[in-house]
Formats: C-alpha cells, sequence, structure tokens
C-alpha cells in the first residue's frame, strides 16, 4: 500500500507530503522531531505543529499497534478543560512511518517543564508540605473530583507523569491517563494490594480509590525527595504491604513531615472501604475533617498454613499463592491439615462454614473444572477485595476485557481459553454475584454485562465466540483483523475505508468472511444484524449465503455512513458473490441480477449489492414458479406421450365407431319416426 | 350362514317356470304379430349377421349396420301395417326384390360408415395430436432453457452425463462411417 493510501484508509488523518502528517487539517506531526522525555513504552512522543496557532507548544503520542488507548477517557476529558491533568487536544488514527503502518495518535498541549521526578530511581529536593497541598493535592482533588463526576479514572498519577506549568511553575498538572490501558507503566508501588497482585494486562480502570492511593504514593515521595522503595521488587514491596501495610512498606523507615502524615496514612490505607475519599481529603484540606481511625482488616490468620513449604500467616497472600498454584491448592484444601487449619487457624466462622461446604460439595467432581472452581471460589474469600482467579488467568473485575485484548494481540491461547471458560461457563458471572451479595453493588453492571457475553459464546459462527466478547469488552478496541493490514480501524467509520483501500491495493480481500471483522462489526452496530449473522452461522464459511451473510454486515456498515462508497471492495465483492447468483435457479433472473450487478459493481453502493443478492422474496417467487416449471414440464411431458401412444389411436378409432354409430342410430330413429308420422 | 348363502344362490338362479312363462308368451306376441315378425325376421338379417361377426369392443359394427337397417325396414314393416297387418302382406313385402335392395342397400351403408369413418376421424385427431404434441415440445425446451435440465427432474451432473454419453455414441457411429467409408470397395 502507497503511503498516501494507507493514510487516507487510517482514517481522517493522513500523510500529505513527504514526512508531512496532519491530523484532523490542524496538527503536523513530526516525526522526524520525537521527544524522547515525554515517551510512554508504547506511546513515543513527537513534536507536534498547530497549522491554526503556530505558537501553541504541542506534542502528540503515537500509540503503537499493541498498545490501546483509552478513546472513551478521551471523549469525556476534551472538555474538561477545567481539570488539571493533560487533556487530549484531538486524536485519530494516521499513517506513521517510524511504524510502517498506523497508529494512534493524541495531540496534548506540551507542559512547560519536565516532570517533577524524573524517574522512580532519581532523587530530588523535598517538597515542603505547603507546596504539596497547595500546589498539588488540591489541584489534583478537584481533577478528581471532576474525573469522578463522568465515572473516569486516571490510573496514571505518578511523580514522573506529574509537570509544572506556568509561568512560576508552581501550578501543577498531571499527565497524559489516556495514550496507555489504565495503570499499564504504572509501578506496582502506586498499585493498591489487589492490583498488584493483579497482571499488568488485567488490572481495568479501577475506581476513584486507586487514584487516590496512587496520589498518596507520589506526595510521600514528593515529601521525602525520592522513592524509599526504589531498591525492591515488586514481589518484594507486595509481601510488605500485605504483611505490614502499605504505609508502613513504602515509607520504608523514612520520615513523613507531620502536617502529611495523617493524610498519606489515610490515602494509602489497604482497606479500600476505610482508605480516605475525597471528600474527606477535601475536608482534611479545608482543615475540617477529623476521621476517627478504625481497625484495619489484617486478614491474618491464628495458626500459620504451610503450602508448598511456605509459612502463611495471612489469608489474602495464601489467596495470590493458591492462585498461583492452582492445582496444589486444590489437593491441599482436600487434606486434613487444611480441615484442621480452617478449623482452628481461621478466626471467621462464616468463612469457615462457607470454605467447609465448598470442600464437601466439590468432593462430589473430581476434575479440573471443580478443582479450579474451588480454589478460585477460595480465593476470593481469603481476599475479598481481590481480584478474579481462575485457574493461572487474574484480573479485575473490569480488567478482564483488557486482559482479553492483551492476550490476542499476544495470541495467547491459553489465556484466551481460560477467559472463553470463564465467561461460558458462569464462573464469571457466579463470581460477580457472590460479590454483589458481599455488598459489591457495583458490580450488577459487569454481571449483567457477563451474562450477556455467555450468549455470544454459545454461538460459534462469525460475529460471536470470543471476538466478539472482545470488542463488547473493549469498546474502542481498534478491529485486530490481519486483513486490514496496516490500517488503523477502531471506529465503525473507518472500517469500509480501510477495506476498500485494501482491494484497491490487492486486488482483493485475503478471505470475505473474517471473524474479526465480523465481530468488530456486530459489538459495534449490536442490533439489527440477526438474519446476516445466522447466514453466517448456519453454514460453512465457503457457502454462498455466508458470503452474502458477511457483505449484508459490510451493507450494513455502509447503511450506518452513507455517504462511503467503496467501489474497489463492491466491484470485489460482486465478482466474489457471482456464485451465488446461481442459487436463483430462472436463467432470466440470473441474468438480470447478473447486469444488476455489473451495475452496482462501478457504484461501490454495498446496499444495492447486499439487496440484489439477499432479495428473500425474489429467492421465493423464483423457488414457487421452478415448482411449477417442474409441475408443467413433467405434465407436457405426459400429455405427449399419451398423444403418441398406441392408446390414443385406439382411442381415436373408438372415436370414429362412436361417430359412425350415432349417425347410423340416428338415421335409423329418423327415419322411422318420419315413417310413422307421416 | 351357509344355508342363507344357498338360498340366495337358489333365489338367483333363473326360475324355470318364469323362462316357461316368457317363451310362451313370446311365441304368443309372435303368432300374434306374425306379419310384423316376418318382415322384422327377413329384414334385419344384415344385423343379426353383423352381429355375429362383429368382434370390436362395444359392437360398433352393429350398431352402424342395425341402425340404418332398421332405417330400410321401417317404410315396409309401415307398409305391412297400413294393408291391414296380415300375412298376405308380408309375404308381398319379404318376396318384393325391392325391398330386399333397400334392406341390404341400408345395411351396406351402415358396413360403409363402420368401415370408412373411424379412419378419417382418427387421421384428423391424430394430426390435432401433433400439432399439440409439437407445440408440447417447444415449451419443453423453453422451459429447460428457463430453468435447466433440473426441471426435468435430472440434476445437471445426470444431465451432462447423458448428453457425453450421446455424444460418444455419436461419436462412435461417425467412426464407424468413417470406416466403412474407407473399405476398399
Amino acid at each position: 500500500m502507497s503511503d498516501l493510501e494507507a493514510g487516507v484508509a487510517a482514517g481522517p488523518g493522513g500523510m500529505l507530503g513527504d514526512n508531512e502528517i496532519i491530523l484532523a487539517e490542524r496538527y503536523r506531526l513530526l516525526p522526524d522531531a520525537p521527544i524522547p522525555e515525554l515517551g510512554l513504552p508504547g506511546a513515543k512522543a513527537y513534536v507536534v505543529r498547530d497549522l491554526k496557532n503556530p505558537n501553541e507548544m504541542l506534542f502528540a503520542r503515537i500509540c503503537e499497534p499493541s498498545t490501546f488507548p483509552r478513546v472513551e477517557a478521551m471523549v469525556q476529558l476534551k472538555n474538561l478543560r477545567e481539570a488539571n491533568t493533560l487533556i487530549p487536544e484531538d486524536w485519530g488514527p494516521v499513517y506513521w512511518p517510524p511504524l510502517g503502518r498506523s497508529g494512534f495518535s493524541i495531540v496534548f498541549r506540551r507542559p512547560d517543564g519536565g516532570p517533577l521526578m524524573p524517574s522512580l530511581t532519581s532523587k530530588i529536593p523535598k517538597m515542603d508540605t505547603d507546596r504539596i497541598i497547595q500546589s498539588l493535592l488540591v489541584p489534583a482533588l478537584k481533577t478528581l473530583v471532576l474525573f469522578e463526576r463522568r465515572k473516569i479514572t486516571h490510573r496514571a498519577i505518578r511523580p514522573d507523569n506529574i509537570f509544572p506549568t506556568g509561568k512560576d511553575g508552581k501550578t501543577i498538572v498531571l499527565g497524559d491517563c489516556v495514550s496507555v490501558p489504565p495503570a499499564v507503566g504504572q509501578s506496582a508501588v502506586f498499585e493498591t494490594i489487589e492490583s498488584s497482585m493483579t497482571p499488568v494486562a488485567g488490572r481495568g480502570t479501577g475506581s476513584v480509590l486507586d487514584d487516590i492511593y496512587a496520589l498518596g504514593a507520589t506526595l510521600m515521595f514528593l515529601a521525602v525527595g525520592h522513592c524509599p522503595v526504589a531498591g525492591k521488587t515488586e514481589k518484594e514491596i507486595l509481601k510488605g504491604k500485605v504483611e505490614q501495610g502499605s504505609f508502613l512498606t513504602l515509607l520504608n523507615g523514612e520520615t513523613l513531615p507531620g502536617g502529611l502524615r495523617e493524610p498519606i496514612r489515610g490515602m494509602l490505607n489497604d482497606d479500600p472501604l476505610d482508605r480516605w475519599s475525597l471528600e474527606d481529603l477535601i475536608q482534611w484540606t479545608n482543615g475540617t475533617l477529623r476521621r476517627s481511625a478504625r481497625a484495619v482488616r489484617d486478614f491474618k490468620t491464628d495458626r500459620p498454613f504451610r503450602f508448598l513449604d511456605v509459612e502463611y500467616r495471612n489469608t489474602r497472600l495464601l489467596a495470590a499463592a493458591f492462585a498461583a498454584n492452582w492445582r496444589a491448592a486444590a489437593k491441599a484444601m482436600r487434606t486434613k491439615t487444611f480441615d484442621n487449619w480452617i478449623q482452628r487457624g481461621v478466626s471467621d466462622p462464616a468463612l469457615v462454614e462457607r470454605l467447609t461446604e465448598a470442600i464437601q460439595l466439590a468432593a462430589a467432581g473430581d476434575n479440573d473444572v471443580t478443582d479450579a472452581k474451588l480454589v478460585s471460589m477460595a480465593c476470593s474469600w481469603f481476599d475479598p477485595d481481590g481480584p478474579l482467579r481462575y485457574r493461572e488467568f487474574v484480573a479485575t473485575p473490569d480488567g478482564i476485557g483488557h486482559a482479553l485484548a492483551t492476550a490476542v494481540e499476544e495470541q495467547d491461547k491459553a489465556t484466551i481459553g481460560l477467559i472463553n471458560e470463564l465467561v461460558q461457563k458462569k464462573f464469571a458471572v457466579e463470581w460477580f454475584e457472590q460479590k454483589i451479595m458481599s455488598g459489591r453493588l457495583d458490580l450488577s453492571l459487569e454481571s449483567k454485562l457477563f451474562k450477556r457475553l455467555q450468549q455470544f459464546l454459545r454461538h460459534a459462527g462469525p460475529g460471536y465466540g470470543i471476538e466478539r466478547v472482545l470488542y463488547e469488552l473493549n469498546p474502542f478496541l481498534p478491529c485486530r483483523s490481519p486483513m486490514l493490514g496496516s490500517a488503523y480501524v477502531y471506529s465503525l467509520r473507518d472500517l469500509l475505508p480501510a477495506l476498500d483501500a485494501v482491494v484497491a491495493e490487492r486486488g482483493k480481500l485475503p478471505s470475505l468472511i473474517d471473524r474479526h471483522v465480523a465481530g468488530f462489526i456486530a459489538s459495534r452496530i449490536g442490533a439489527g444484524i440477526e438474519s446476516q449473522l445466522s447466514a453466517l452461522e448456519h453454514t460453512t464459511g465457503a457457502s454462498a449465503s455466508a458470503k452474502i451473510g458477511m457483505c449484508g454486515l459490510l451493507a450494513k456498515v455502509q447503511y450506518e455512513f452513507q455517504n462511503q462508497r467503496v467501489p474497489h471492495l463492491t466491484g470485489w465483492l460482486a465478482r466474489e458473490l457471482d456464485p451465488a447468483i446461481d442459487r436463483f435457479q430462472s436463467r432470466s433472473m440470473r441474468k438480470k441480477i447478473r447486469d444488476k450487478l455489473d451495475e452496482v459493481a462501478v457504484s461501490g453502493n454495498l446496499i444495492e449489492l447486499y439487496q440484489a443478492l439477499a432479495n428473500k422474496n425474489a429467492l421465493k417467487k423464483d423457488d414457487r414458479e421452478q415448482g411449477l416449471a417442474k409441475r408443467e414440464y413433467s405434465e407436457a411431458l405426459r400429455e405427449i406421450k399419451r398423444l403418441e401412444s398406441s392408446e390414443f389411436q385406439l382411442e381415436a378409432k373408438k372415436t370414429g365407431w362412436r361417430i359412425a354409430a350415432g349417425i347410423s342410430i340416428g338415421i335409423g330413429v329418423v327415419t322411422t319416426v318420419g315413417v310413422f308420422t307421416w | 350362514m351357509a344355508k342363507q348363502r344357498k338360498t340366495g344362490r337358489r333365489g338367483k338362479a333363473p326360475n324355470k317356470g318364469t323362462v316357461l312363462l316368457s317363451i310362451c308368451a313370446a311365441i304368443g306376441v309372435i303368432f300374434a304379430a306374425l306379419p310384423t315378425f316376418t318382415v322384422l325376421c327377413v329384414g334385419l338379417v344384415p344385423t343379426a349377421v353383423a352381429y355375429i361377426v362383429d368382434m370390436t369392443p362395444g359392437r360398433y359394427s352393429t350398431r352402424c349396420v342395425a341402425g340404418l337397417n332398421v332405417a330400410g325396414v321401417v317404410p315396409f314393416l309401415n307398409h305391412v301395417w297400413s294393408s291391414g297387418n296380415d300375412m298376405h302382406a308380408a309375404i308381398g313385402v319379404v318376396t318384393d326384390v325391392f325391398a330386399w335392395l333397400a334392406f341390404y342397400l341400408a345395411s351396406g351403408i351402415g358396413w360403409m360408415l363402420f368401415m370408412g369413418l373411424p379412419g378419417i376421424v382418427a387421421s384428423i385427431k391424430t394430426y390435432n395430436a401433433q400439432r399439440r404434441s409439437n407445440a408440447l415440445r417447444e415449451r419443453l425446451e423453453e422451459l429447460k432453457q428457463e430453468w435447466g435440465p433440473e426441471v426435468a427432474g435430472t440434476t445437471p451432473a445426470e444431465a451432462a452425463e447423458a448428453a457425453e454419453a450421446e455424444a460418444r455414441q455419436r461419436d462412435k457411429q461417425d467412426a464407424g462411417a468413417t470406416q466403412d467409408a474407407a473399405l476398399p470397395a
């Protein structure tokens, strides 16, 4: 594909000349001018010139194909000018020469200075308490309040993503939170225990409480001038957080200024229910808060449990260990030792009862699924705030979508299979319902969503299956179909032009029926495509009905975006679907449709193409007329046989005899009557 | 039950008395209308002959002859009845050569009708049938053109196979003809 074509295929942004890439007819992106200090893993930064306002200092982040930006958050942030965070000015896919393909670009106003702390290992002068409160805490709280109202989270609050701005550099803005998925690139230091226990891909968008935690850690490091745990591994930090609490672990013996100790301790509280909320913090900054300290849930056990040669005195850590070795955990849970331990070592009688009952129920079914479910439920009870753990898969409730996207991108079939199993075997729904029962009412939407996803997995055809689940869980995920080539298609609007460009370049698509394209369209359009999906499902991919079904899906997309004409795609589809004309039995009808297809092929109108081929009434009429023709044929054949048979000759002779007899008898009667009358 | 059947069969069997009575009645009628009977016996001989030799289903030759034979006899019967209806008049008729001519001429015309008319009717009907059959064949061809060989109840594969077999047969015949032509005289 030429650069220009690729640029056009990429969507609104395109490459207009040598190294000149324009986004939204306003922003000139300069691939030759990278800004390494503003780059993120998976989203490098480049200089941008504003064509309307040349003095404006801008930069763009270009997301690599495997990095999925948070488009839903961009839409919310665009009009949130009062928030103290980097606001995306514009965004969209562009052809990016350094990548050799299209990438997603996001343009930001460039902060006046560099990050407050270049990296976690850097040491900076301690910031004084007043500056931290006035320049950072207060604007950050204001921003998080705005975020919370719009139900978005930042999930990238850390010292190297906070910038001074303004002439005096006293105002501080939070960095970009939309270029990479939530919590991606975020060290476990800034993540809560439950999030740290989850792989990066499965952390999800989280809640404002996660942002408060990250802000608390950030304040702590700025106040002490460095990260006290920079030299520790993530595993050590996590262990420390679970056993001693986040505050003590992260402080690592350093001393905090007295004025900040109380709020930071509250922000780093490991119990989400007891963590300081935005209201608490705002009241504290206003000097009106006094929260009474509550007992912290420490998940400690009365006695240790030995599992795989390690003694565990904390159920959260045991849950993590169980999840990491679920087969061994299932075996261990069925032992007398475990039974003794839960009876004597676990102080919560409700937990003991639930565990005992689950083990007894699982005793009946001794297979992998039962074991996995048993361990999973036990983990959930041991660590109520923890992530969903199922076999080797770990993700937060809202992180399953991103985990699946990452697995698909990395072609991690094992994880894809686990997510498939999780949804299809209803375990995810059961897990959510159990959490809802225990008070997590915020998960009711997720529960409904996963019930819907389960229906999609019941069907195997294109437009359903795990691909559909992928796009349903990630509403802004670009279509992962390999046949789109280098195009970046995250919106349905860009799909047909991208396919048209592929056909223009290669003369054809690698295959007409593509599970990713079908799933992408089905999830983005939603309703009204059941007949097309059914055509795809109940036939083999090579059949005419399936091809027409796929053509129908593409026609639906064109119906959504009426002004899109795709002559190359339509022409190729018309050729590809030519055998489908043979579904009509009538030769004259075939000719009529063929003529119509020739006409439609050059017009680029997929809707007419689909209507010409999928006209059910015409098909029914054709079928009916064929039946009549068959009947007429057989009747005519029978009639010819009759007319040429010896029986017909005999019958003709008999008729002659009848006539002769009739004439003779008639003359006899007339004569008799005549003679006797006259 | 068996007894009943037996009784039933007995009931259906011609009653000897009835037969006797019928014969007596017929003899009575013959003697009562002897002149008429005499004329009919002589005049309807062709019909009787036609009846005997008629092998056609439905005895059409008998019917053809009988109708015109009756037409030939009736005027003479009328003459008998109008001349006192006695044996003298009847004998006059049966000995009249013109009467015999009339009986046999009329019967002969009947025979001619029987032998000639069916051929004409059959020819006309066959001609019409041929025309209809040709029209139907044209329609069959049209249907095949429009709907393909499937309309005849054969699959395209079967149709192709049949066409191929036909072509093979034709080739074989052509090859035979060429071989014959190539043989020395």
